[in-house]
């Protein structure tokens, strides 16, 4: 019977990944008034944010659809595919995904302790690593011009950020999808056949470790997610191959969703919708905290096989840059509607507007993540005034 | 490494997880009665029995069931019973003021 309900939440993690816009959090809002609790509820939502968390990069990579988990990986995995390497970037993030569950799970002991003594410090540690990034962001263009521009980016980003509260979705599709297709319509990219092979190297398990980190640290700490914690890395890092940026993405978006679990269990604090819900239906014991690490190193694997399935049936499709465009942005738009409404809409004209600028006057995408930043910086400042 | 070899990576964790779930997973709620689940504070399992008493029934739910053995039993939201009848109540034995209380995690009429 539990085995059921493990297959039922990868089937709905994979759907839910495979539809920008619908997330497991809005599955979460559905199942929370049904009376469906204990084991089966424990094991079916893990099962479904795992396996979506794999199966996310799909509408990224082929489609640049963004979703909220994986916008960071938008703009590297695509040019990939544009490259006929589509496959390839969804096998960099699903080997970061495979590697952060199993190294999660044997390092589960030490991260818990490790967070569980420096969480106070965290409070004061983020802001600092928010504002440096913000300045990194801003002063990493060459020229005076190309510095003001970002400038105004991020403060028109931050600005949305704070007045669209709640319209993340909106945002990232504007920023880093709906704009690019509106871009690149002029002149649509060509793009080559796919190859259906992927060569994962053995330094790509660096980019994994570090984003097993990011992930543990941003599972524990409120307003920030995983695509801000790898935007941090990059900045920091200044250059970073695509590739590695890939394992590294999927890695943190992975082991953000895995390390959430104990967050849970042992600190009592339900960082996404999945876990809101089980706080809600269940009561933890050792046993459910067992039978949840299991569970997720098996949705693990189940999503890892079923990703790379169904990346390698899409690219053997033949793709035409125009209609893909049409389709993605008559999508994105309905999606949003359908989930965030009107104002969605309004979110998502003016995010779009900001991601066509960056696009034409070729600054940095990444000053748009002002809109994540900035509202997370002052959240910290808050707190600590 | 290939995407051969990562598939066949992915093959050995589904396996691994199945067979330390088939190890290691026993029913959460398993059929005993009142007195069972008293006796051995934090343990779970579906109790069968009538309802004698109800305390409350607003925001929560607080009852008394009766199988020969009687406990108080706590639901978190308000349902509709009333007395005499009979339920099934998947629940887990928990210290309050002292006193053992069944909190029940789902409660279904029979």
């Amino acid at each position: 019977m539990i085995l059921l309900f493990l297959f039922a939440g990868i089937l709905t993690g994979t759907i839910t990944g495979l539809i920008p816009g619908l997330h497991s959090n809005n599955v979460a809002i559905i199942l929370a008034p049904l009376s469906f609790f204990g084991e089966t509820a424990l094991v079916f939502v893990l099962s479904m944010i795992i396996t979506q968390s794999f199966v996310d990069f799909i509408p990224a990579v082929f489609f640049a659809a963004p979703e909220t988990s994986t916008f960071e990986g938008v703009l590297p995995g695509h040019r990939m595919f544009l490259q006929g390497k589509g496959f390839e970037a969804i096998t960099l993030t699903v080997f970061g995904g495979i590697i952060a569950i199993p190294i999660g799970i044997l390092c589960l002991p030490v991260f818990n302790l490790f967070l569980e003594i420096n969480k106070d410090r965290f409070i004061v540690i983020i802001p600092i690593v928010l504002i440096v990034t913000i300045i990194i962001l801003s002063f990493s263009e060459k020229s005076k011009a190309k510095v003001l521009l970002t400038l105004f980016v991020l403060f028109a980003s931050a600005t949305q950020g704070y007045f669209f509260t709640d319209q993340i979705f909106p945002l990232i599709a504007g920023y880093f999808g709906v704009a690019t297709i509106i871009h690149s319509a002029k002149n649509p990219p060509s793009i080559k056949l796919q190859e259906i092979s992927a060569q994962i190297k053995n330094n790509y398990v660096i980019d994994s470790l570090q984003g097993i980190l990011g992930g543990a640290i941003v599972s524990i700490i409120p307003g920030i997610g995983s695509n801000v914690a790898a935007a941090i890395i990059k900045t920091f890092k200044q250059k970073i191959n695509p590739k590695n940026y890939l394992v590294l993405v999927g890695s943190i978006n992975t082991s953000n969703l895995f390390f959430s679990f104990p967050v849970l269990f042992i600190l009592n604090k339900a960082r996404n919708g999945g876990m809101i819900l089980l706080n809600d239906k269940m009561f933890f014991t050792n046993q459910s905290f067992v039978l949840g690490i299991i569970i997720m190193l098996t949705s693990c694997g189940f999503g890892a096989l079923i990703t790379l399935a169904i990346a390698k049936k899409v690219s053997s499709f033949h793709f035409d840059s125009k209609k893909i465009g049409s389709i993605v942005i008559i999508f994105l738009v309905i999606s949003v509607f359908a989930f965030n409404g009107v104002i969605g809409l309004v979110a998502l004209f003016f995010s779009t507007a900001t991601g066509l600028f960056v696009t034409i006057h070729k600054i940095k995408r990444s000053s748009c993540l002002g809109a994540l930043i900035v509202p997370a910086l002052f959240y910290y400042l808050f707190i600590l005034v | 490494m290939n995407e051969k070899q990562m598939s066949q990576i992915c093959l050995i964790i589904i396996i691994i997880g199945i067979v330390l779930f088939i190890i290691s997973y026993e029913n959460e709620f398993q059929e005993k009665n009142i007195s069972e689940l008293i006796e051995n504070e934090g343990s779970k399992g579906v109790v069968f029995g009538r309802v004698q008493h109800i305390i409350k029934n607003d925001s929560v739910t607080l009852f008394i069931l009766t199988d020969g053995n009687e406990a108080t039993v706590y639901h978190p939201k308000q349902i509709e019973i009333a007395i005499n009848d009979f339920l099934i109540v998947h629940c887990e034995s928990q210290s309050y003021n002292g006193k053992i209380e069944l909190i029940a995690h789902r409660i279904e009429k029979a």
